[in-house]
């Protein structure tokens, strides 16, 4: 069924960002200049950004339906409060890090994306448990 | 469950929009030019453009479960 392939491949496409698995090489050709750290972190903060603001849509159309899980709402809520000074910190970081490329900012960087990263793997993790067919 | 699947529409739209990202990711090869510079164009127009205004960012007055 084409519903629980699209979550599949929505939960493996979060577990591959959250287990660092992404790491193919950059073509150095590339606007990147085979920088890693640049490419992981725009990826990551145009990932999650697209993801949580599904799920908090999704939480807040489908309120009343996703009443009985609600470890739901609760993530939708903390995700509402905390998300928006993740992404804004991770492009605060990503700058400072493009313009100064030093492993202290380097680690800075990779410590916002696994935050965004985590928001990922939450707000995956809820929409596919919704989508199961039992609970 | 099934009251929640046509609610699911927006979450498999981005799932399908993924798709191609998922199947790019798991083969073998290097980041091609052309998929690094649609990452970089998505971010440019996501750090212009990010809205957390919509009422899908308001939390709620009641909201149970506050933060510890």
């Amino acid at each position: 069924m084409n519903t629980r392939r699209n979550i599949g491949a929505l939960a493996i496409f979060a577990m591959l960002l959250c287990s660092g698995m992404t790491c193919r090489q950059l073509d150095p050709a590339g606007v990147y200049q085979g920088d890693s750290a640049l490419y992981e972190s725009e990826l990551a903060i145009n990932t999650s950004y697209d993801i949580v603001h599904t799920f908090v849509d999704w939480e807040l159309k489908n309120r009343a339906a996703l009443a009985k899980y609600p470890e739901i709402g609760k993530s939708a809520i903390r995700l509402r409060r905390d998300y928006k000074g993740w992404h804004e910190s991770a492009i605060a970081l990503h700058d400072v890090y493009e313009a100064n490329k030093t492993d202290e900012n380097r680690t800075k960087l990779m410590n916002a994306v696994g935050l965004l990263r985590k928001a990922l793997e939450e707000a995956t993790k809820h929409m596919t448990q919704a989508a199961q067919p039992s609970t | 469950m099934l009251a929640l699947l046509p609610a699911l529409n927006a979450a498999l739209a981005l799932a399908e929009e993924l798709m191609p990202i998922v199947q790019q990711q798991i083969k073998a090869g290097m980041i091609s030019p052309e998929e690094q510079q649609k990452v970089r164009d998505k971010f440019n127009s996501l750090r212009q453009a990010a809205a957390f205004e919509g009422p899908e960012w308001e939390v709620p007055p009641e909201a149970p479960g506050s933060p510890s």
